[in-house]
């Protein structure tokens, strides 16, 4: 975090403790995120699916699409904009700002 | 959940211990719910977890009056609960009578629900510390309402409040129920009976503006006799997690029952209603009108249910959702539903979920008016049929005022569905 940022985070976990290529679930203040990781790179997007609620951390993430996809009903959700790919989900799901420092990976708060 | 040797420890007469010791045993039965069955849909039960709360009656002093400053100044009765206890009973004006455990009120718990409606309404029938029954007599006409204030400010603690009210044939009043809270995480299932006694007048509001980290799960069942008339208001403004799960039996022929819902969601909180139009009688009406916004990552849940028994010919019944998304990342959901058993009746349902219009913002801004106050007005507008509906008008004055407050401070960014 830059000095004079005075955005609010919280610390989800470290590097690598969520294996390439799969999704966590963490309740921070309220908000129920599933924090993805593709290579080195962490996705932040709320963690109820938007069509039945169901954990999208319990479900597959899609690199190349960089999506996640619902365990349930199998809508997957860009990890960059939240919006569903496709039916049976037709909102989107809120995405929150990841800031990576060190080994930690963090959530901005909105 | 609740371990049913709590029950032991309560007062009241010893055919009440008998129910609550059934009561907490079914409930004990069933287990927590999931959010995999329909009436759970949506809903974050499955994070419940009741061993973070501990089950008590510690009383306390009485809450902010919030949205019904004023309303108790020529009120026909003040009744305070606080966690857990009765704090304070004033009973102002003929044809009212106030019971609680000590007097009375042991007979009337349960005259509308003898059990459930849900497995917390099962607890709440094992664990009320404190109900309270309000009577009034056949043929009174009692002008001002009857308040129940209902507070929670003890860090952790859960509760079941219980109000009875038994409106007396022919007679007509209005009760107003107010829950508020603290700030600390708090578990508060409430359930309220209204029976509504042959061609009697019941007007009953509830207003829930409860702290951000407090879980309500609220329970009302209504009984509304021959040409009677039930009118009930909702009012939801806070809470980590709000349920009301609000039935109306018609049981009566001709009578008439009212539902008007208005809801306001900000933060990260959930409010979800229920909602149950049961005719079981023919020649019975039933209108249903809730109308609700949700801010920030706020969720809103509305399923409802009009169900036609098959004895009841001749019935009119509706039901309209309509929710506003003032947020890209708040959401909304909205499910009618009808189960129609008769082949004479009128039955309608409908539902929207949706940003504020932008052909309404549009026409706004072509007369000159700036966006953000164009849409503030078309806020204002959404929700005045339905604070008009409301059987109070003090308090459907002092809902007005909050939500211009709450329209003024929102953000209406790009809004997406």
């Amino acid at each position: 975090m830059s000095a004079g940022d005075e955005a609010r985070t919280a610390v989800l976990c470290q590097r690598g403790d969520v294996p390439d290529g799969e999704a966590q679930r963490f309740d921070v203040d309220g908000h129920r995120i599933a924090l993805a990781r593709i290579g080195d790179d962490y996705y932040a997007i709320g963690d109820r699916c938007s069509h039945q609620n169901y954990s999208l951390a319990d479900g597959w993430v899609w690199p190349d699409e960089c999506a996640l996809e619902c365990p349930q009903h199998s809508s997957s959700f860009d990890l960059r904009t939240g919006k569903p790919n496709c039916f049976p989900a037709t909102q989107p799901v809120p995405v929150y700002e990841i800031r990576v420092s060190g080994d930690d990976v963090s959530v901005v708060l909105p | 959940m609740f371990s049913p040797d709590l029950v032991d420890a309560l007062g009241g007469s010893d055919a009440l211990a008998k129910r609550r010791r059934a009561a907490a045993e079914r409930a004990a039965a069933a287990g927590q719910p999931s959010f995999t069955e329909e009436v759970w849909r949506y809903t974050p039960i499955d994070d419940l977890d009741t061993s973070q709360y501990r089950f008590e009656s510690p009383g306390g002093s009485a809450g902010p009056a919030g949205l019904v400053a004023g309303v108790d100044d020529d009120a026909a009765a003040v009744i305070r609960i606080t966690n857990g206890a009765v704090t304070d009973v004033a009973v102002r004006a003929d044809g009212v009578s106030v019971t609680t455990l000590d007097d009375g009120a042991d007979d009337l718990v349960g005259v509308v629900a003898p059990e459930g409606p849900d497995v917390f309404g099962d607890w709440n029938l094992a664990l009320s510390a404190a109900p309270i029954a309000v009577s009034i007599e056949p043929k009174a006409v009692v002008a001002a309402p009857v308040v129940v204030h209902v507070h929670t400010d003890v860090d952790g603690l859960a509760w079941f409040p219980r109000l009875v009210v038994v409106a007396g044939r022919m007679s007509q009043a209005t009760v107003i129920e107010h829950h508020t809270g603290g700030d600390a995480p708090a578990l508060i299932c409430p359930l309220t009976e209204l029976s509504v006694g042959d061609g009697a007048h019941l007007g009953h509001v509830t207003v829930q503006e409860l702290g951000n980290a407090a879980w309500q799960i609220a329970n009302l069942c209504s009984d509304v006799g021959r040409d009677a008339n039930l009118r009930i208001g909702h009012v939801a403004m806070g809470g980590d997690y709000a349920r009301a799960r609000i039935g109306t039996d018609m049981t009566g022929r001709g009578g008439h029952s009212e539902i008007d819902a208005v809801y306001f969601g900000r933060g990260t909180s959930t409010l979800d209603f229920r909602t149950f139009q049961t005719h079981v009688a023919p020649h019975t009406t039933s209108d249903l009108l809730f109308k609700g916004a949700v801010d920030d990552y706020a969720r809103a849940v509305y399923t409802g249910l009009i169900r036609i028994e098959a004895d009841a010919s001749h019935v009119m019944a509706d039901q309209t959702n309509r929710n506003l998304k003032l947020s890209p990342n708040a959401w909304a959901e909205s499910v009618p539903n009808l189960e129609i058993e008769n082949s004479d009746v009128q039955c309608s349902h409908a539902s929207s979920i949706g940003p504020v219009d932008a052909d309404q913002r549009f026409y706004l801004e072509s007369r000159g008016v700036p966006t953000d106050v164009a849409e503030a007005l078309v806020v204002r507008g959404f929700f005045d049929e339905v604070l008009d509906a409301l059987p109070s008008e003090q308090i459907s004055a002092s809902v007005r005022q909050r939500i211009d407050e709450l329209v003024s401070d929102a953000d209406f960014a790009a809004v997406v569905r």
